[in-house]
């Protein structure tokens, strides 16, 4: 009952590929906004989560505010903690790389160490990326926020949704090959581009956060960019804990489900290369879903 | 010998797992926070409309100042305002301006908005606009359901604690009004009923 009850849960692990819309409705026209797949949780919780959500934010400003008039550094602190934590929030919603992180881990066989270092280079490159784009946005290019934000978040879409469907396309053959060769080194060294954690985190990270901008944006419109690019960094950094508590769910799930064949070769070698397959087919499926909604 | 599996282990990274995942796919998503005020006028008639008067949250106005308010003296002119609506608001129109309507249990698409208008406070943004929605009242009560969200959920619309819910012109009529989650309609996939202002009015 509980390898039954375990397998479910990794498997809505597995198919947990719900991603939210990065374009502003406001400032983005309709025909450009793709479409929001559905998610097969379903909970009433989010609304107080929401809630807590809106009040870090109030509380974010408030304090960016106090740190600019009263010049001192007391409210950083807590700015710090708050931003943290709305990191650890937000990352939660959908999209922020959490599918694919997941799906990288069943399906490459990363030690704990490079597991770890995806979940958290995803959560901070997606963070980095917004700081730099403000950045660059405000300081270099002089241009409108709103519409850059648009425009760098379709032409970054597309890039990372192009490179997710390439990486689940060779994950996926490389999984078929598997069942032929029973794992060969070879088969592991060709595939080691799409395994590698900087080339994953880079792919799925590309796509500014759009609340590292606003955060970033707000401070700025205050004359406190470092406080801004501090923030920036604090709310990646609680990205990251969040992602890198998924990977290890996901890890462990996969561990235990591993574990319980242990004593069966044959199941044990079907299970992994089973999970190998289906993850690679969902991360192309997903990023070619997301590629052709926004195309 | 069989090695025992630590299944408490597991557990414990199952539940830790939910408390992320459980809530998240939805939990946490909307950038953009909005207070709604919601004004029913009514005319000799019967319902004429909605005044709508959005609020925004801080980093969202920010965003919006930072580009359109182009003088940078923290108000908005007409041509700033003119601005706003075709590249700030206009977009939503699709979505019924997040304003989603029911008379008589049937949807009533908000297809177009009068006399919208942006303003600055404080740093704080503001959208008022009007949805005109005639209904005329009789003797039998007419039910109306208004409920604010975006079905997209980027933007989280939601009624302040301080009074929200206003009338105009109602003294030829006998009206209820309530403030309640709306049971019979689920959004952001399927997991809340959404606050919805349900109103009936007849004449007198």
């Amino acid at each position: 009952m509980k390898r039954a009850l375990l397998f479910c849960i990794f498997a809505f692990l597995l198919l947990n590929l719900s991603t939210g819309s990065a374009h502003n409705p406001f400032t983005s026209q309709p025909e450009k906004s793709h479409k929001v797949l559905a998610s097969p949780v379903k909970s009433r919780l989010f609304v107080k989560i929401v809630f807590l959500q809106h009040q870090l934010r109030e509380k974010m400003s408030f304090l960016i505010r106090e740190a600019k008039s009263e010049k001192k550094i007391a409210p950083i602190f807590l700015l710090a903690m708050f931003a943290f934590l709305y990191g650890v929030i937000h990352s939660a919603g959908p999209g922020h790389g959490k599918a694919v992180a997941l799906s990288y881990i069943l399906s490459c066989k990363p030690k704990l160490s490079q597991g770890l270092m995806v979940g958290n280079l995803v959560a901070l490159t997606h963070g980095f990326s917004g700081i730099f784009f403000v950045l660059l946005v405000k300081f270099v290019l002089h241009a409108s926020i709103t519409q850059s934000l648009e425009t760098g978040t379709y032409i970054t879409q597309i890039i990372s949704f192009s490179l997710i469907s390439l990486m689940g396309v060779i994950i996926f053959v490389r999984s078929l090959l598997n069942w032929f060769k029973k794992g060969s080194d070879e088969i592991q060294r060709q595939g080691w581009l799409f395994a590698n954690p900087f080339a994953t985190a880079f792919s799925v990270g590309l796509i500014p956060c759009p609340g590292v901008v606003m955060v970033m944006l707000f401070a700025i419109s205050l004359g406190l960019t470092g406080l801004g690019i501090f923030l920036g960094v604090c709310i990646a950094a609680g990205m990251a804990s969040t992602i890198t508590l998924i990977v290890l769910a996901g890890m462990s799930g996969k561990s235990f489900i591993l574990r319980l064949s242990d004593r069966q070769k044959r199941l044990r070698y079907i299970l992994e290369y089973s999970i190998e397959t289906l993850a690679g087919l969902l991360v192309a499926s997903l990023g070619l879903v997301l590629l052709l909604a926004n195309l | 010998m069989v090695k025992q599996i630590n299944y408490n282990k597991y557990i414990v990274m199952v539940l830790l797992m939910l408390a992320v995942i459980g809530v998240g796919p939805v939990g946490s998503h909307p950038h953009v926070f909005i207070a709604q005020e919601t004004k029913i006028i009514f005319d000799e008639n019967g319902l004429a409309g909605f005044k709508i008067h959005w609020t925004f949250d801080e980093m969202f106005s920010v965003m919006i100042s930072e580009d359109f308010d182009e003088d940078k003296n923290g108000r908005l002119d007409k041509r700033e305002i003119a601005i706003i609506k075709e590249k700030a608001f206009g977009y939503i129109a699709p979505h019924n301006y997040y304003i989603q309507l029911k008379i008589d249990g049937k949807p009533f698409p908000v297809k177009f908005i009068k006399d919208f208008n942006a303003t600055l406070n404080n740093g704080k943004l503001s959208y008022e606009f009007f949805i005109p929605c005639h209904v005329t009242a009789v003797k039998t009560a007419k039910k109306i359901v208004l409920s604010p969200y975006d079905p997209e959920y980027y933007s989280a619309v939601y009624f302040p604690d301080k009074k929200h819910l206003f009338l105009k012109n109602q003294d030829p009529f006998e009206i209820e009004t309530k403030v309640e989650r709306d049971m019979s309609t689920l959004i952001y996939y399927e997991t809340v009923n959404p606050l919805a202002i349900f109103f009936k009015f007849c004449l007198k």
